[in-house]
């Protein structure tokens, strides 16, 4: 015979178990977006981005050699300058993009099966204490740092390190088992909440467009990065002559 | 630049100001660089779709180019775009990946229709013809051929290459309209000599098999070499079997090996099935039934359907390889999640029998189901068999 609340304790606790699958899920998701982002943008940097850095340096000093012809034109000035401003803007995000690490060139299904068993296992929301939580905090990040780089070995060593929860207390009361369960699915909850956010914003910034425009295209048989960057290819050729000109003047 | 020189200074500086801005970040500048319109997003997708191979059964894992179509598809119908209602309607019937498909289907034909149907006075030959097929189809309409002739003549006649096909294969058929090879190979040529790849293989039959010309095995070769020019195999295998049957030309066995293995390097494995087969009748080769199961296998583990299938086959009847269920279920159920009707059928069997696997009454019902729904015979009889009604 099962008490009433017994029969609560054990829906509570399988409501649980399958939001902590769902958040996890959702993490997983949201940790993979972001690094085949990273790659993405590698990629692009390498065969357009640059591109367009380098037009930007030669427009800049196509216009500061225009400039220097003409002292008195303020036009040519303030295009010098305007040019200028470009270029330095150009490079320093391209500068930005380089110093980034380059990505894992790709995300096999052992290491998402690794960052989900660590996920599992270590994640903060599941502590039972502050300090405990503080720990678990830190051991993610690095799991997710690790994934990021692509490093399976690096998470199933922190799995590995990671031990068990000192204070993790089993058992006790159905009542106070039945308000930790409530407790928990509402953190879950929250958790889920600002997972999905996060994952929201990031399907709104640009380089998430750019990717899945890119990506469609490329599935479809067509070479956009390619074929952009020989129209860049051919334009910076063009700027090269131009500098060229001016200079002889 | 001179004239820029000219301007006033304020004036200049200012539309410089805001060039500089619109130039925006690396990343914002290849977006705007690389956005497109929906006329040139309609027209990729429908290039991916015009392309044919397994638009009719596909699943996003298996081919990425038509997933990116239908969703291209799907973007621009939900913003009302009329022409992509009909191509979005074939690939929901033909998405393996979900289940309600079918009723997906439905919903697009008859948006389709009516919009097609709507917009009948553009001046637009692509339209005629999905209008053509939909009759020919009985999609978003009640089938009906003659009308599909109409609007394909309609199509043909201003030249579109498609509508020219399609006339040709209503003729060749004799489809709403009496059946005519002459009138077929014209419209063909006429499709063919636009670069239709579908008008140069039917072209190539045609001569083949002299119907509405006078059999040609030169001219069938030629206009099979110009579709295996256009990177598409089929042409290959087209040429292999007709040096095989020697349609034409003289027999050859050599000949005809070489164009399947040339096929099946690029990619058209069921060129293997083919030597198998010369292997296994000994036509234009010494016989050599382990030869024959030799190239079935190649074929099937290159993971061509006709030799998943034909493999199976052997393995199912004990034919030339030991009899082996375990065998014949692995490969009968690879050719059957192409879609290929014949293995579902004979898979269904295997299950209903409980032959080398667990009985499996329901698996059964289900194969033959997935067969009958494609128009297969054997499916439609073997439901009948088991007192089921397979239209419901």
């Amino acid at each position: 015979m099962i008490l009433p609340e017994e029969q609560e304790l054990i829906r509570l606790e399988g409501e649980q178990t399958s939001l902590e699958e769902q958040v996890t899920t959702a993490e997983l998701t949201l940790e993979t977006s972001k690094t085949e982002i990273a790659q993405f943008q590698h990629r692009y940097h390498q065969t357009v981005g640059r591109l367009y850095a380098q037009l930007d340096e030669m427009d800049a000093q196509i216009a500061r050699v225009q400039a220097g012809l003409a002292p008195d034109d303020a036009a040519a000035q303030a295009q010098a300058q305007a040019a200028e401003q470009q270029a330095k803007a150009s490079a320093e995000e391209a500068g930005l993009i380089e110093a980034q690490p380059v990505p894992p060139p790709a995300i096999t299904p052992d290491l998402k099966l690794a960052f989900k068993k660590a996920a599992m296992l270590m994640h903060p929301d599941r502590a039972s204490s502050d300090t405990e939580r503080l720990r678990r905090t830190a051991l993610m990040a690095q799991v997710n740092l690790a994934y990021e780089r692509g490093d399976q070995q690096a998470i199933e060593k922190l799995v590995a390190e990671y031990g068990q929860d000192p204070e993790a207390i089993t058992g006790g009361d159905v009542a106070s088992r039945i308000v930790k369960a409530i407790r928990r699915i509402a953190q879950l909850r929250r958790r889920m909440g600002e997972v999905q956010q996060q994952m929201d914003a990031m399907q709104q910034t640009e380089i998430f467009h750019l990717k899945q425009t890119i990506e469609e295209t490329e599935a479809m048989g067509g070479d956009p990065l390619g074929d952009l960057a020989k129209q860049l290819m051919q334009e910076l050729s063009e700027r090269k002559i131009q500098l060229e000109i001016a200079r002889q003047k | 630049m001179d004239e820029r020189e000219n301007l006033p200074a304020k004036l200049a500086a200012q539309g410089l100001a805001a060039t500089a801005e619109k130039r925006g970040s690396l990343v914002g500048r290849g977006l705007m660089a690389l956005r497109k319109d929906n006329d040139a997003l309609y027209r990729q997708a429908r290039a991916v779709y015009d392309r044919g191979g397994g638009i009719r059964n596909w699943n996003a894992a298996k081919n990425p180019a038509i997933s990116a179509a239908f969703k291209i598809f799907q973007q621009l119908a939900n913003e009302n775009y009329g022409k992509a209602f009909y191509p979005l309607s074939i690939l929901y019937g033909g998405n393996r990946d979900i289940e309600e498909g079918k009723n997906r289907a439905q919903h697009f034909a008859q948006l389709a229709f009516d919009w097609c149907f709507a917009n009948q006075a553009n001046q637009d030959a692509e339209l005629w013809c999905d209008l053509g097929q939909m009759y020919e189809l009985g999609c978003g309409v009640e089938k009906n051929d003659e009308r599909a002739v109409h609007w394909f003549r309609k199509a043909a006649e201003q030249g579109d290459e498609l509508g020219q096909f399609n006339l040709g294969l209503m003729y060749e058929d004799g489809l709403g309209v009496g059946q005519d090879g002459e009138q077929a190979v014209y419209w063909f040529r006429k499709a063919a000599e636009q670069g239709n790849a579908d008008g140069q293989s039917w072209l190539g039959l045609m001569y083949r098999c002299g119907i509405g010309v006078p059999q040609n095995g030169e001219q069938a070769v030629y206009w099979f070499h110009k579709v295996a020019e256009q990177g598409n195999a089929d042409g290959l295998v087209n040429i292999g079997l007709l040096y095989k049957y020697g349609d034409g030309v003289p027999q050859n066995g050599e000949q005809a090996m070489y164009w399947f293995h040339k096929a099946a390097e690029q990619g058209k494995a069921v060129g293997l099935v083919h030597i198998g087969e010369m292997y296994f009748s000994g036509s234009g080769v010494e016989k050599s039934d382990a030869q024959g199961v030799y190239w079935f296998r190649k074929a099937a583990e290159q993971g061509d359907a006709d030799g998943q299938f034909e493999l199976g086959y052997l393995y199912d009847e004990g034919r030339v390889v030991a009899q082996d269920y375990q065998e014949a279920v692995k490969w009968y159920r690879l050719a059957a999640e192409q879609g290929f009707t014949e293995a579902q059928c004979n898979l269904g069997w295997i299950y209903e029998n409980g032959n080398g696997v667990p009985q499996d009454h329901k698996e059964a019902v289900k194969l033959f189901r997935m067969a009958a729904d494609r128009g297969n015979t054997r499916g439609q009889e073997s439901l009948r068999k088991l007192g089921i009604d397979w239209k419901k």
